[in-house]
């Protein structure tokens, strides 16, 4: 099979516009969680929130009328425009395809017009159409929304559409909002926590949600820098359990990471970034998977103690942090975490520091009992 | 209490979805989650904590408080009365 | 490596069609709302899972589909679990149970939200519920688009059969929308086939028998 690529990237979060700003920042232990009210409770809820007015500001500089896009799409546009400049080709051609993960889209939409309940906007393909326009993309962009894997398994689905030779590059995006939509959802579970998340730890209580946009550049053309870094394996599975609730054994996350490693000449893992949402039954769940699959003893991190869970663009974001951490080759610590909360213990990095990281995993999992996993390596 | 068990079985096949089960069927002391009672999962439970707070104005969502009123529909009829300070319209 | 077609079933108006038979009509008095219609389709076929009541309008619509789809095709006495994909394309993702969360929240006075009706605003859900009810395992997605669209879907159903990831995939169009819903799912598998006329999956094929309900 082919060999893939990820060449370029970018992260549009609360820490930083840009990968690098948003990876110095969570090296700096900076976490984007702030109180936020809303008007369901009287209670405030932590949140990772983009301020608008830089992201206008921003969006603005780079030639675009902010009036005519949502947050979202500024934030999506800002993410492909930034991976389109430091590309060595435009991403543009008939060779190249976008592929737009995200679960709710523009979901803010509904709140606002009672009149016109369904703005065209609010149909998924239109928001990438949007957006894909906007950054001269030849190709109809294809949309995966696959709940809280969306992204993750976008790298899954571009390595898949790359192996079969129809596109030489495939740009995934990964996108979602904080909306009184989701956050009221997840309240009605009481799933979301009151202060900033706790992964994997004895006192956690639940989410915080949080907004992010990232672009990764995936290709097969030969890799010229020593900086690339191989996509090697992965896979997605369905825990066939529960719709919401995560099987207690851990089954189809498992069963995707044990897939993904045999799919691999070197089933070495340096690290894991776990998906880590600081719920009871997903940490739990995680632990289980993680020893069935033998790697109790790898550092991991779960990232939504800086970023909160930022739905379907939480696994690119976690992908793309991977990836710099191997590029720095210095681990990042799993924020939030101090006691062990987990039946069977996992081994969260509490300590920032240089390591020989060169195969890191990620794995995602979510509604629906969708999991997935996926296996990055160095090339140098 | 006969009338509440009553009106929350009304309450509970409506808004669980419960098509083919008649007020009849439900056994007052039989588990609700359990596969020889009524076999709710987990977002029912959730669905009930949401009947407790739009019918009766009562917020739950202490984990074990929850197990114990949620274990049949005669301990939940207790809880509501136990909790109720004053009647919302149902 | 040839795959092929083995079975189709598709949902459409107030009709039903299993590999391009008419097995239902609803009388017209049933099927003027979608979930009556196909609770109207779960009696009819005997079908009995008190889930199904539970789930919103799209997911009601992929259990039928494929409820009559998968046991017919006897694809699990042929193959392990995680051997099954579940590929899956759709216009509206779960846009009318969007909006019916959303009523749910509008009104901070009135502010109710089921969790039943949220966990249901995603559209991969209703894979989810599939999955469980015929214990598949094995890759699963669902794409967005304007339309059903086979030159997206064959190359990625056939690049999943290639590399292993499956042996075969439940593919095919769910969407129910404000203009209405449709259901055409498809089978498509690696190994010879037991049909008794596979036809070849290719993007050809698949618009013929999308487009042509009554094709047997």
């Amino acid at each position: 099979m082919k060999k893939i690529f990820s060449m370029a990237s970018s992260c549009i979060t609360p820490l930083g516009f840009g990968t690098a700003a948003t990876f110095q920042a969570v090296q700096a232990g900076q976490s984007a969680l702030r109180p936020h009210w809303f008007d369901f409770s009287d209670e405030s809820f932590c949140a990772a929130t983009i301020d608008e007015t830089p992201l206008t500001t921003h969006f603005t500089a780079l030639g675009y009328a902010a009036h005519q896009y949502s947050k979202l799409e500024q934030m999506s546009i800002m993410a492909l425009r930034d991976v389109q400049a430091q590309f060595s080709e435009p991403l543009t051609g008939p060779d190249t395809l976008l592929v737009y993960c995200s679960t709710k889209g523009n979901i803010a939409h509904l709140a606002s017009g009672t009149e016109q309940p369904v703005a065209p906007a609010l149909y998924l393909s239109h928001l990438a159409r949007t957006v894909a326009r906007a950054c001269g993309f030849a190709h109809t962009p294809l949309v995966l929304s696959n709940a809280c894997i969306s992204s993750l398994q976008g790298v899954l689905v571009a390595k898949r559409l790359l192996s079969t030779g129809l596109y030489r590059h495939v740009v995934v995006v990964g996108a979602d909002e904080v909306s009184k939509f989701t956050l009221s959802g997840f309240h009605c579970f009481n799933a979301l926590s009151r202060q900033p998340c706790l992964p994997f730890d004895a006192a956690r209580t639940g989410i915080n949600l949080g907004d992010a946009a990232v672009a990764l550049v995936l290709t097969t053309a030969p890799a010229t820098s020593a900086e690339a870094v191989e996509v090697v394996a992965g896979s997605s599975t369905n825990d066939a359990h529960h719709i919401s609730a995560p099987s207690r054994t851990g089954e189809g996350l498992y069963q995707a990471i044990t897939r993904t490693l045999r799919q691999a000449d070197d089933d070495t893992v340096d690290f894991i970034g776990a998906h880590g949402t600081a719920t009871r039954y997903n940490d739990e769940m995680e632990a289980q998977a993680f020893h069935r699959a033998g790697l109790q003893e790898v550092p991991l991190h779960s990232l939504k103690g800086y970023f909160g869970h930022t739905l379907g663009a939480a696994g690119l974001l976690e992908a793309v942090m991977g990836i710099e951490s191997m590029r720095h080759q210095e681990l990042i610590v799993s924020k939030g975490y101090e006691t062990c909360g987990t039946t069977l213990p996992v081994r969260p990095v509490l300590q920032r520091g240089p390591a020989r990281l060169r195969r890191f995993l990620k794995t995602s999992s979510g509604f629906g009992g969708c999991n997935a996993a996926v296996l990055f390596a160095t090339t140098a | 209490m006969s009338t509440l068990i009553e009106q929350l079985k009304g309450q509970i096949i409506q808004e669980l979805n419960l098509v083919d089960l008649q007020p009849a069927d439900i056994n007052p002391d039989a588990p609700l989650f359990d596969y020889d009672g009524l076999g709710l999962d987990s977002i029912d439970a959730l669905e009930l904590t949401v009947i407790l707070s739009k019918y009766y104005g009562i917020k739950v969502t202490d984990p074990a408080q929850m197990k114990k009123a949620f274990f049949s529909l005669a301990t939940l009829a207790e809880f509501i009365a136990e909790h109720q300070s004053a009647p919302v319209a149902a | 490596m040839e795959t092929s077609i083995t079975a189709t079933c598709a949902i459409r108006g107030r009709q039903i069609f299993l590999n391009g038979t008419l097995l239902f009509e609803a009388p017209e008095d049933t099927a003027a709302d979608l979930s009556d219609f196909l609770i109207a389709g779960y009696r009819h076929f005997g079908v009995s899972y008190p889930k199904f009541f539970k789930m919103d309008v799209l997911s009601k619509l992929a259990f039928l589909t494929a409820e009559l789809l998968l046991p017919k095709a006897g694809l699990q006495d042929r193959l392990r679990p995680a051997d099954i994909g579940v590929v899956l394309t759709n216009r509206s993702s779960s846009l009318l149970t969007d909006v019916v969360h959303q009523q749910s929240i509008a009104e901070p006075a009135s502010h109710f939200p089921s969790p039943a009706v949220f966990v249901y605003t995603l559209p991969n859900i209703a894979i989810g519920e599939i999955s469980i009810r015929h214990q598949l395992t094995g890759e699963n997605s669902l794409f967005v688009t304007e339309s059903f669209e086979p030159a997206m879907l064959v190359p990625y159903v056939s690049q999943l059969l290639a590399e292993k990831s499956c042996q075969a995939c439940l593919c095919g169009w769910l969407e129910a929308g404000l203009t209405g819903h449709e259901a055409f799912f498809y089978l498509v598998e690696n190994h010879a086939s037991p049909a008794p006329t596979p036809r070849p999956h290719r993007v050809p094929d698949v618009e013929l028998l999308y487009s042509q309900p009554h094709y047997s």
